[in-house]
């Protein structure tokens, strides 16, 4: 909850400086966006469940690019998002609680990545990489594995900057956070599993200032 | 489990069942060729059959149930003792063990003797379908006109059966839960036999906690732990390509996990796996469990008792 409010401020703090700056000078160093994405997103777990259980996200938010120099720029947005619920496969000794996070209910969430880009001028691409937070919103009815909790991530990712009102993207989330572990009590040993959250989308940003 | 893997297993466990007693008894009754000779048997098996119209009937019916008891009809399930008479189980925690001798399998009057153990509080259970009460139809042997209400039983066992433990710290913030589950279920796969389907028992043990922003519960990783864990459930063993029901019982070892983990897991497969035959998950003929986490402190244990 710490991490959460620590990037709130951060959030604010970009979006107030901002604000205060006169608009010539804002149009030059701010460029705010509108988000859209589409995921596909997995839980990766180690020793390798027998499925990743893919489901599908949906993200809506806004963001901001302030250019640091030529080819450098900082990234990043506010958005919230859900993620779909799937087919349960059933019958998965450990990794049954995957499963049921993954069938029972649909989960929403809000998230801030923050991103370093780096613009290439040939190609015209930028790269950027940046540590992710999301936050699964609670539901104190049925509570699970993602229910009320937080995760970090590194999120890196490709744009494609051949558009002059759009950015095209795709970035890839590699969990930190475990969000699954257990302790399995085995006939001669005892192991630990574990999970994080992948995901995989597919970007498009629609440019409000330039 | 087989004939020869419970002589087996008694063996080994240095038991000697009820089964194993009922057997010997039935050889010598099939060499009796005297009437002196039934008097004499009829003393010495009296505790666990009667002789009716020439031929010997077991006290205990039920097999899997002559499996696990001894001769005193006496079986245990984790803190608790429990003794198989006619057609009920009388269940007593095992420091008060002296209470079960009451409790004589050859008693005339069973009514009584139940109406007798729950004075006493011991906890009585039917273990067989019994239509009509034999205590209620005028034909039980005269209790009390008002007998006191016996103790509430032990909740029935079903396939998937939790228990929690919940600790209200503040009302809110750093409130903690734990939760313990029992789950009877089915692993189901195919090979070019057909499908088979294997009993299974998961033991699960999951820790919650309330955040101070908004109250909202969580789950998190703490230390978690289970101890006097016991269950009965039927499951198959196979034997010519079939699968015949067969009462397994099970003690686990205590687990304190060192580290922290959001779930601890036991999870074995139960008896044999069953080819072409179409079953369900069993409901546990009895389960004691109970499971902590470090957040509900010293005595937050979360127990799963039933019968």
């Amino acid at each position: 909850m710490r991490t959460t409010t620590a990037l709130i401020f951060l959030f604010f703090c970009l979006k107030g400086k901002t604000q205060s700056l006169p608009d010539d000078h804002l149009g030059k160093n701010i460029r705010m966006n509108l988000f859209a994405g589409i995921s596909r997103a997995t839980f990766e777990s180690n020793p390798s469940a027998p499925s990743k259980f893919p489901t599908a996200e949906f993200r809506l938010g806004v963001g901001i690019n302030k250019p640091i120099s030529k080819v450098i720029e900082l990234r990043s947005r506010l958005t919230i998002g859900t993620r779909l619920k799937r087919e349960s496969i059933g019958q998965l000794v450990v990794y049954s609680r995957l499963d049921e996070v993954a069938s029972n209910r649909n989960h929403y969430f809000y998230e801030m990545p923050v991103l370093i880009q780096f613009n290439l001028p040939h190609p015209k691409l930028g790269l950027n990489i940046g540590i992710n937070y999301r936050f699964f919103f609670p539901n104190n009815e049925q509570v699970d594995l993602l229910t009320g909790r937080g995760e970090i991530g590194i999120i890196t990712g490709i744009t494609f900057l051949h558009f002059s009102k759009f950015d095209l993207g795709i970035d890839y989330y590699m969990g930190i956070t475990e969000v699954f572990s257990a302790t399995y009590v085995g006939p001669t040993s005892i192991d630990r599993f574990s999970a994080t959250n992948n995901f995989m989308t597919l970007r498009v940003e629609y440019k409000l200032k330039k | 489990m087989t004939e020869k893997e419970l002589d087996e297993w008694e063996s080994v466990n240095n038991f000697v069942s009820y089964r194993s007693i009922l057997k010997s008894a039935n050889k010598e009754w099939s060499a009796i060729t005297e009437e002196s000779q039934i008097q004499a048997f009829a003393k010495k098996y009296n505790d666990i059959l009667t002789i009716e119209a020439s031929s010997v009937s077991p006290r205990i019916k039920i097999r899997s149930y002559q499996s696990i008891v001894n001769r005193a009809g006496i079986y245990q399930t984790s803190e608790y003792l429990n003794k198989v008479v006619g057609g009920n189980i009388y269940t007593i925690q095992k420091n008060e063990s002296e209470k079960l001798n009451l409790m004589l399998p050859s008693d005339p009057a069973p009514c009584q003797l139940a109406r007798k153990a729950q004075r006493s509080g011991i906890v009585v259970n039917p273990y067989v379908a019994i239509l009509i009460d034999p205590c209620n139809s005028g034909g039980g042997g005269g209790g009390p006109v008002n007998p006191p209400p016996p103790p509430p039983p032990p909740p029935s066992c079903q396939a998937t059966n939790r228990a929690e433990y919940f600790l209200n710290e503040s009302g809110c913030s750093d409130d903690r839960l734990v939760a313990i589950f029992g789950i009877s279920y089915l692993l189901t796969y195919t090979t070019f036999e057909g499908t088979w389907r294997q009993p299974r028992v998961k033991i699960e043990v999951d820790g919650k906690i309330r955040l101070a922003f908004w109250c909202i519960w969580a789950s998190y990783k703490t230390q978690l732990e289970y101890r006097n864990v016991s269950f009965s459930i039927m499951a198959y063993t196979r034997q010519n390509d079939v699968g015949f029901p067969t009462l397994f019982t099970r003690s686990l070892p205590d687990y304190f996990q060192a580290h922290e983990d959001i779930n601890l897991v036991w999870d074995r497969p139960i008896g044999d796996a069953v080819l072409n035959q179409v079953i369900t998950p069993s409901a546990f003929t009895s389960l004691h469990a109970e499971g902590k986490s470090r957040g509900t402190g010293v005595n937050g244990w979360a127990v799963i008792d039933c019968r």
